[in-house]
């Protein structure tokens, strides 16, 4: 008999959603930390099941994992020092490309010339933006965590048709622990999604999105095309009048509208030939 | 004069009958392959169509060892999108560890012939003990290049498990055979 636990939907959609809502909600009656510690609780469930605890070989996989979980740590402890301090998302975003050099510096190392250059400014530019938009969104939860959601599914299924079932199982726990995230500040009715949120879901899905090009099949375009979740989420406009719930439906429709192009897209390239 | 011809001669035949011959491996005639169950439906054959390496034989001594690197990016199912999703970081990941390596660290021989070869097979940076069946061997001279060369087909049988490659498991199935073709030209 299959076990439950066995399938990459329960593994990656419904129990890094469960957890998500649980420790989010423990922690927001604790008052703890904003419900961003549920995304990356929920996060690391799948990882124990996609990739259990080992960390050797460090591939770029367990990196990337390694620094989720460090942005989180940093997030929380931003969060809980209240630190504001102009340019922080400039601040964020050089951190992210930097430690986007320890995930691909070998890939980059083994390229030379124009090659080299396209590969690495396409990776800084990709995670430095999401990092820097992601951050901008931190005081409106609806809205980062609604761009989470579309960026975390957008980059996992294009993950999957890029031939990578574990950056795809990757993203979407992202996205599915900021939609136990997004339940939570609509249930409980607060506002703060914090760097506990934004800034592991900026690391974490800006690297696997790169990873799925540079070490799967994924074409840059895709990424390009993903890129303008955050500023969709951003200046999408939602009336004063309209309930929570109805802008956050909208704003996750109007982030997930982006992510079904840049999708489409993906298959179409894909599909030329099948597997 | 011939006295030191003599004395040359008869130090020289104990030295040269102990030495060891080099081969290098001819990468248009050495294919690893592999076979592993496809969902249980029915069994996938695939080959890396790049490889290199040594072979040294000393058929006096019984004595040699095997060093082969393959190319993990040259994996060949007859599938391109399949051989993108095999070179993935859900299988070899070759992106970060583009290669694939066995190093003999016992050669068996049966008679003049090799019989089995126990190595490390190392991939992504883990490495396994792995003991190769000989199924045939045979050292001659090749009558179309004109050169000496040596030849064995070996197969044995690895986890992919043990080497971390886990995805698809139970599903695909997690016992692969490994043939090893290899010809090598005498250096």
């Amino acid at each position: 008999m299959t076990n439950l636990f066995d399938f990459p939907e329960v593994q990656s959609f419904v129990l890094p959603l469960l957890v998500a809502l649980l420790v989010g909600a423990v922690a927001d009656r604790f008052g703890l930390a904003n419900h961003g510690v549920g995304m990356i609780a929920g996060f690391m469930v799948t990882v124990l099941f996609v990739n259990g605890i080992e960390l050797q070989p460090l591939t770029a996989a367990r990196k990337i994992i390694l620094l989720g979980f460090s942005a989180a740590i940093i997030g929380a402890f931003v969060d809980y020092r209240g630190a504001r301090w102009p340019g922080r998302p400039l601040y964020f975003a050089t951190l992210c490309v930097l430690a986007s050099g320890w995930v691909f510096g070998v890939l980059l190392l083994r390229k030379s010339g124009t090659e080299l250059l396209t590969a690495s400014v396409a990776i800084a530019l990709y995670t430095g933006w999401l990092t820097y938009w992601l951050d901008r969104l931190q005081d409106d939860e609806v809205r980062a965590t609604s761009a989470t959601v579309s960026l975390g599914l957008g980059t996992g299924i294009a993950a999957v048709i890029g031939s990578s079932g574990l950056f795809g199982q990757l993203a979407v726990a992202v996205s599915a622990g900021a939609g136990g995230a997004l339940l939570l500040a609509l249930l409980l009715k607060k506002n703060a999604a914090g760097s506990v949120l934004t800034l592991p879901a900026a690391v974490l899905l800006s690297l696997i999105g790169c990873s799925a090009v540079a070490f799967a099949d994924l074409p840059w375009i895709v990424l390009v095309i993903l890129s303008l979740i955050p500023l969709a989420a951003r200046w999408t406009p939602t009336p004063e009048s309209w309930s929570r719930w109805l802008r956050a439906s909208f704003l996750t429709f109007s982030t997930l509208a982006l992510a079904g192009i840049a999708l489409a897209y993906a298959w179409f390239l894909a599909s030329r030939s099948s597997y | 004069m011939r006295k030191f011809i003599v004395a040359a001669t008869l130090f020289a035949l104990p030295i040269s009958a102990t030495w060891a011959d080099n081969y290098t491996i001819d990468p248009e005639h050495t294919f690893p392959n592999f076979t592993i169950s496809h969902v249980g439906f029915s069994t996938l054959h695939g080959r890396f169509n790049k490889s290199s390496g040594k072979l040294v034989l000393d058929t006096a001594k019984k004595t040699g060892s095997v060093e082969i690197s393959i190319d993990a990016n040259s994996i060949d199912t007859a599938h391109a999108k399949r051989d993108q999703h095999l070179k993935s970081p859900d299988f070899f990941n070759a992106g970060e560890f583009p290669n694939i390596t066995f190093k003999s660290t016992k050669v068996t021989f049966t008679g003049d012939k090799i019989t089995s070869v126990d190595g490390d097979l190392t991939i992504m940076k883990t490495t396994k003990p792995v003991s190769l069946a000989v199924t045939s061997m045979k050292c001659d001279v090749n009558p179309f290049s004109k050169k000496y060369s040596c030849g064995f087909d070996a197969n044995s049988k690895i986890k992919r498990s043990d080497f971390g490659i886990n995805y698809g498991l139970p599903a695909i199935g997690d016992e692969v055979t490994l043939m090893l073709e290899v010809e090598a030209v005498k250096d």
